[in-house]
């Protein structure tokens, strides 16, 4: 579809925008109303740029990652969209459907990554033990290394050989091996339960397990929100605080005595 | 006892950390989320308050639990975790309060950011700012947009993790009082071990797919699931888990496990024709 100076122009350009969703920053450059102008500024079509931006980004109002949940990638979606209607000069409503695959890639490879950064969790979990603290830290880098790919990869691949080459390889790992994408989509639901379970070790130390059993039963049967729950939290602990003290000055009464 | 009241931490330590709290998702993962990223935002802190190889142990593991909030939501918590930390590596003992108060924190910062900023804040601006873009048919828009959230960000992140030291560093003023330690201990159990069931229920989506025909209607297994508990498949992963891991498996192995377990379902799931698991 297109030389490879330009698929690198278009993916770098992406690729930093993305890099502040998950990568560093925080600052929203992945938004397709910010994404949109700066493709469309390399691409010498800074109107079409905004134009696709913004209408990207009323589609994907909505869609806010809450929890794990990782909604479909809206930022590789509005960059190859901006680069299908400049590069091939399609019109805004046919690129925004075109780029469906691209934005299905980015979202699978932003699982992969979420996935892999489990890995380097383990490899800080070895390092911890020998106290060094920098030495552990560091390995965060890693997971800002594999940002700035997947940031990267998803959109270059989709300038450089065209968005039928994507469109393929999601329909083999949707229709010939979708246990593949299964299979990595159950673990990760499983997964949260790991890292639940060692806190749940790590905190369970003094017999308060009743409390753990009540905050549960308030979310599943009462349909109690993390907010309303740990209101009723600080009560119980209060509650806890109060019944201490009164034994306390019971204890002194009765020493006084 | 002399150096009791002077601080440890200085503004530029908070500057540090306020920084890197910009990093809080670079190794996000699902089994722990944002635990390395703790890690890593408080390395300096943790590198100045501890110098013994065993208490550098022991801070290391302890945020390296799981935790996870709102990116409007950390920066309190960071602030309150710091406080506690200069105050336990003084001397005064609140090492065990620590992963509670942590729990019990990101708990509702999570809810109340997500809310708050992710759903409502958040696509109201873009809504308001996407308008503008189309109307103008200039950056306006998205200038506005970035420089308003932006804005908002870095004076609220800011702030708040300087409120959230001083909260955590008062929550420990009045150390002569009568076993305050034993309270805030027990008390923040209690409070941690409440959010950690709602949390449980909440972040861990396992859920079956399975139905079967019983007379003329299906059933879903799932329904039924629900009908004697909602998140009884999230709790007992959770607590086999937590069996396992009392079992000295390591968190390794349990990896291990868990993904072969997950691919043999999906597997399943896609010869036999039936949804075992969904995600």
């Amino acid at each position: 579809m297109s030389s490879i100076f330009t698929a690198l122009t278009v993916g770098l350009v992406a690729g930093l925008c993305e890099f502040t969703t998950y990568g560093f920053s925080k600052a929203m450059f992945g938004r397709p109303l910010v994404i949109g102008p700066a493709i469309g500024l390399v691409l010498g079509d800074l109107r079409m740029g905004i134009i696709i931006g913004a209408t990207i980004e009323l589609i994907y109002l909505g869609s806010i990652p809450i929890g794990a949940a990782i909604p479909a990638n809206a930022a590789a979606a509005t960059s190859i969209s901006t680069a299908l209607a400049i590069l091939a000069g399609l019109d805004v409503a046919e690129a925004t459907v075109i780029a469906v695959p691209v934005a299905v890639l980015a979202q699978l490879t932003q699982m992969l990554v979420w996935t892999l950064n489990a890995g380097i969790l383990h490899m800080a979990d070895k390092v911890a033990e020998t106290g060094d603290i920098d030495k552990t830290a560091r390995l965060h880098y890693l997971g800002m290394g594999l940002w700035a790919i997947q940031s990267f990869l998803p959109t270059f691949l989709a300038v450089l050989f065209g968005v039928g080459a994507i469109e393929w390889l999601i329909n083999l790992l949707n229709n010939e091996l979708p246990f593949i994408i299964n299979g990595f989509k159950i673990a990760s639901s499983i997964l949260p339960a790991l890292g639940f379970g060692m806190l749940y070790n790590m905190m369970d130390t003094k017999n308060f397990k009743i409390y753990f059993v009540i905050g549960f039963i308030l979310a599943a049967f009462f349909s109690g929100s993390l907010i309303s729950v740990s209101a009723l939290g600080v009560c119980a602990a209060l509650m806890h605080v109060k019944d201490m003290e009164r034994r306390e000055k019971r204890a002194v009464d009765k020493g006084g005595t | 006892m002399d150096n009791m009241n002077k601080p440890l931490i200085t503004k530029k330590d908070l500057i540090g950390v306020n920084l890197r709290g910009y990093g809080e998702t670079s190794t996000l993962n699902y089994e722990r989320f944002e635990a390395l990223a703790l890690v890593w935002i408080l390395a300096p802190i943790l590198k100045k308050l501890y110098v013994t190889k065993e208490d550098r142990v022991r801070a290391l593991k302890r945020h390296l639990e799981f935790y996870n909030s709102n990116g409007w939501g950390n920066p309190p918590i960071y602030g309150t975790i710091i406080a506690l930390e200069e105050k336990n590596a003084m001397g005064i003992d609140v090492e065990d309060s620590i992963n509670s108060i942590k729990v019990g924190l990101m708990g509702p910062f999570a809810g109340i950011g997500d809310s708050l900023i992710g759903a409502t804040f958040r696509p109201l601006l873009s809504g308001i700012t996407a308008a503008i873009a189309l109307q103008t048919e200039s950056i306006l828009g998205a200038i506005l947009f970035l420089v308003i959230y932006n804005g908002l960000q870095i004076s609220w992140r800011w702030w708040s993790l300087n409120y959230g030291y001083k909260f955590g560093t008062n929550m420990l003023k009045d150390i002569k009082e009568t076993n305050i330690l034993q309270k805030i201990t027990e008390g923040s159990a209690i409070m941690g071990l409440m959010v950690l069931g709602v949390l449980i229920f909440e972040w861990v989506p396992i859920k079956t797919g399975i139905n079967f025909v019983s007379g003329p209607k299906e059933m879903s297994l799932q329904d039924i699931l629900n009908g004697i508990m909602p998140g009884l498949l999230p709790l007992l992963a959770t607590m086999g888990i937590s069996w396992l891991l009392r079992k000295k498996f390591s968190a390794l192995k349990v990896i291990g496990c868990i993904f072969v377990f997950a691919f043999v379902i999906a597997i399943m799931n896609h010869f036999l024709g039936i949804q075992i698991l969904v995600s």
